[in-house]
C-alpha cells in the first residue's frame, strides 16, 4: 500500500510530447482512473509509473521512493496489460506463478498465494489450463490473478476490459471494483472509456493532448467540468454546446443563441455580466433538457421551440435528435413525451444546471 | 456466324461440367507430381534388399528373397562400416546445430526486437541479408586457407564452424522475423514479473518462439547432414569421413555395389525423415508465420 505521485512530470519521444508537465497527487488505497481519448498520455503515463518507458524530466514516487531509476521490478507495482500478455506456454498456475518464483518466494508460500487468488477470483479449475484454452473473460481473470499474487503496493490497469464484449464488461468492471474494497491497494486504471471511468474511479483524471485537465471525483466532474473538453468527454450522450451571445442589461441578462433566448443562470450572474455584448459557449446536458409537457418537479426553466429530427426511444427514456434553427441538440426525455421526427416540440431547460465556458480559454465560468 | 447462347441452366450445368472436369485433371497432375518424387525412393528402397548381381542384370525388378542383411553388412562389415561415417556426421551435425541455434537465436532475438536499437543494427542486418546472396562456392578457397591455417583440416571442428557459418544468415534472417512478430507486452509482462533480458529471451520469448526454431533445425539439419562439397574438400582421413563422402566410395572404387549403396542411402535418409516427421507441424507453422494472425 503506497501513495503515488507525479511531480511535474514530461515525457517526450522525439519531438512528440506524450505527458505534459504531470503533476498528480494518488492517495494510498485511492482508485484512480486516467482517462482520455486515444493519443492523449494516459497509457505512457502508466508505463512511466510501471518502469516501461524512462522519464524525459520531472519524478515519479511511490509512497516516499523516488522510483525514475528503479527497475519495474523493484517498483513494487503489478500491471494487467489491455491483451493480458499471459505467457502462452504455461499453465494458469504458472502464469500466476511465475513473478513468485523469480523472486524465490518459498513453494509453499506460492501455492498458497496462487490458490487464495484463483479462489477470489473463481477461476480454481482452471489452473492447469493453457491461456489458450480460455476465454476471454477467464484470461482477464488470470491476468489479474497474476498482478494480485504479487500482492503489490500499486496496481496497473491498461484498459483491462476493452477486450471483452459489451455485457461481460459490466460485469467484470464491478468485479475490478470489489476486488480494489476487498484488497485495499492503490489502484490506478487507464481507459478510454468514460463509463468506465465514472463507475470505478474514486477520482477521476482527464487527460488531453498530454495535459491533465481536471482531477477530481466522478460526481464534481460531471457537475462541475473545468472545460469544454471536460464537459464534453464525461457523461453520454454528449454535452450539447451554444455559441451565445450575452445580451441584455446588466440586470437582465440573457443569452442570445439567434433561435432561442434563455435567462443567464443566475448563480453566475455576476460572472456573466463581465462578457456582456461578448460571446461565449452554453453547455446544456441533454438530460438537463426536458418536453415541456413533462418536466420534474418544480424547475428553474427556459424554453425553446424545436423541430424533432431523430429520435431514439431507449425504454426507459427518448433521446431526441432536435433542431433550432442552426443549432442541432440532443434531448434525454420522459418515455412518454409525444416527440416524433418532423413535429415541433417544447422542451424546457434546466437553468440551475447550464454550463458556461470562455470562448477563447474555454474554461468554465463560475 | 451467329454465337451460340446458353440458356442459363445450361450455363450452370456447363459450369458445373468444367468444375468437376479442373478436379480431375488436377488430381492427375498431382498424382503424376508424386510418382514423380516417390518412385526413386521406392526403387531405391527395393534395390537396397536385392543383390548386386540381381541388379545388374534387371535394374527395375522386386527382389526374389529380400535381403535385409544388406543393411547388417553396411554397418558392421568391417570393410565398409559405416557406422564410423554415421557417428561423424552426427557429431558435426550436431556440433554445427548447437552452434547456430545458440547463435541465431540470440542474434535473431538482438535484430528482431525494437529494444536493442544498437548502432549499426541496420547495417549489420543488411550484411546477414548480403551473405544469403553469396554463392557458397566462391568461398570454399578463403575457407579453406583458413582452415588450415588454424590447423583444423581433419577435424569435426572444421566442418561445425563451416556449416555454421553458413547457416547461419539464413537462421539468424528467420529468427529476427518472427521475433519481430512477437508482441511487445509479452517482454513487459515479464519484466514487471522480475526477469532480466536473458530470461525474457530464455524463458518467454524462445518458447514463444518454437515453431521458427523448428524451422531453423529442420533445414540446417538438412543441410548440414547432406553436406558433401566442404565434407570432401576439408576432411581427408578416411576415419573421419561423414557419410555423403562415405557413400560416394561405393560406387567407382572397387567396383560398384549398388545394393550397398542403395542401403546406405536409405539409412543416410532416416534422420532427415525422421526429424521431418517430428517436427513437420512446428515447420509448416514457422513457415506461415505472420501470413495469417494467429
Amino acid at each position: 500500500m503506497a501513495s503515488v505521485t507525479y511531480d511535474h512530470v514530461t515525457k517526450k519521444f522525439g519531438d512528440v510530447t506524450a505527458v505534459n508537465d504531470l503533476s498528480l497527487d494518488i492517495k494510498d488505497k485511492e482508485f484512480l482512473v486516467l482517462v482520455g481519448p486515444s493519443g492523449c498520455g494516459k497509457t505512457t503515463a502508466l508505463r512511466l509509473l510501471a518502469g516501461l518507458e524512462e522519464i524525459t524530466s520531472g519524478d515519479i514516487r511511490i509512497g516516499d521512493r523516488v522510483v525514475n531509476d528503479v527497475a519495474p521490478k523493484d517498483r513494487d507495482i503489478a500491471m494487467v496489460f489491455q491483451s493480458y500478455a499471459l505467457y502462452p506456454h504455461m499453465s494458469v498456475y504458472d502464469n500466476m506463478a511465475f513473478g513468485l518464483r523469480l523472486r524465490k518466494t518459498p513453494k509453499a508460500a506460492i501455492d498458497k498465494r496462487v490458490k487464495e487468488a484463483a479462489d477470489i477470483l473463481g477461476i480454481g479449475d482452471l489452473l492447469s489450463r493453457k491461456p489458450k484454452q480460455l476465454s476471454g473473460g477467464q484470461r482477464q481473470r488470470v491476468a489479474l490473478g497474476r498482478a494480485i499474487v504479487r500482492e503489490p503496493k500499486v496496481f496497473l490497469m491498461d484498459e483491462p476490459l476493452s477486450n471483452l464484449d459489451a455485457k461481460l464488461r459490466v460485469q467484470t468492471r464491478a468485479e475490478i471494483s470489489k476486488l480494489h474494497q476487498r484488497l485495499e491497494t492503490t489502484f490506478i486504471y487507464v481507459t478510454h472509456d468514460q463509463t468506465e471511468a465514472m463507475t470505478m474511479g474514486t477520482r477521476i483524471a482527464v487527460m488531453k493532448n498530454g495535459l491533465l485537465q481536471q482531477l477530481d471525483t466522478p460526481q464534481k466532474l460531471y457537475d462541475f467540468p473545468a472545460n469544454v473538453f471536460v464537459a464534453g468527454f464525461i457523461g453520454s450522450p454528449a454535452m450539447n454546446f451554444f455559441d451565445v451571445r450575452v445580451a441584455g442589461t446588466r440586470e437582465d441578462l440573457r443569452l442570445d443563441a439567434g433561435s432561442f433566448q434563455i435567462p443567464a443562470p443566475p448563480d453566475r450572474r455576476e460572472r456573466v455580466a463581465g462578457y456582456l455584448g461578448r460571446n461565449v459557449v452554453l453547455g446544456i446536458r441533454p438530460e438537463d433538457i426536458h418536453d415541456r409537457n413533462y418536466v420534474p418537479g418544480a424547475l428553474d426553466g427556459a424554453v425553446i421551440a424545436a423541430q424533432v429530427d431523430v429520435m431514439e426511444p431507449m425504454g426507459s427514456e427518448i433521446y431526441l435528435y432536435l433542431l433550432s434553427d442552426k443549432h442541432s441538440f440532443i434531448a434525454r426525455v420522459d418515455p412518454r413525451s409525444q416527440g416524433r421526427p418532423g413535429k415541433a416540440i417544447d422542451v424546457m431547460v434546466n437553468l440551475d444546471h447550464v454550463h458556461l465556458f470562455d470562448k477563447e480559454t474555454e474554461q468554465a465560468l463560475r | 456466324m451467329r454465337l451460340a447462347v446458353l440458356s442459363p441452366q445450361k450455363q450452370f450445368e456447363f459450369g458445373l461440367w468444367w468444375s468437376r472436369i479442373q478436379i480431375v485433371l488436377l488430381t492427375i497432375m498431382l498424382l503424376i507430381f508424386t510418382l514423380l518424387v516417390i518412385i526413386p525412393f521406392v526403387w531405391m528402397l527395393v534395390m537396397s534388399v536385392r543383390t548386386t548381381g540381381e541388379i545388374l542384370n534387371d535394374p527395375y525388378g522386386l527382389p526374389n528373397v529380400i535381403h535385409w542383411d544388406n543393411y547388417w553388412k553396411l554397418m558392421f562389415d568391417p570393410k565398409i562400416a559405416f557406422y564410423k561415417y554415421f557417428v561423424n556426421s552426427g557429431i558435426v551435425t550436431a556440433g554445427a546445430l548447437i552452434l547456430t541455434l545458440l547463435l541465431s537465436t540470440l542474434g535473431g532475438y538482438g535484430f528482431g526486437r525494437r529494444r536493442y536499437d544498437f548502432k549499426l543494427r541496420g547495417a549489420l542486418f543488411a550484411l546477414l541479408l548480403f551473405a544469403l546472396m553469396l554463392p557458397p562456392q566462391i568461398m570454399y578457397i578463403p575457407q579453406f586457407t583458413m582452415i588450415a591455417e588454424y590447423g583444423l583440416l581433419n577435424t569435426y571442428w572444421s566442418l561445425i564452424l563451416l556449416y555454421a557459418a553458413t547457416g547461419l544468415p539464413i537462421s539468424t534472417y528467420l529468427m529476427a522475423t518472427y521475433f519481430s512478430q512477437l508482441p511487445i507486452e509479452m517482454e513487459e509482462a515479464a519484466r514487471i514479473d522480475g526477469c532480466g533480458d536473458l530470461r525474457i529471451f530464455w524463458q518467454v520469448m524462445l518458447p514463444l518462439a518454437r515453431p521458427a526454431v523448428a524451422t531453423v533445425v529442420l533445414i540446417n539439419f538438412m543441410h548440414f547432414w547432406n553436406e558433401l562439397l566442404l565434407a570432401m574438400t576439408m576432411v581427408t582421413q578416411p576415419d573421419m569421413r561423414t557419410i555423403q563422402v562415405a557413400m560416394m566410395s561405393f560406387v567407382g572404387e572397387h567396383g560398384s555395389d549398388y545394393a550397398i549403396a542403395a542401403a546406405s542411402l536409405v539409412t543416410s535418409m532416416l534422420p532427415v525423415l525422421i526429424l521431418y516427421l517430428v517436427l513437420s507441424d512446428k515447420f509448416i507453422e514457422g513457415m506461415t508465420a505472420g501470413a495469417v494472425k494467429g
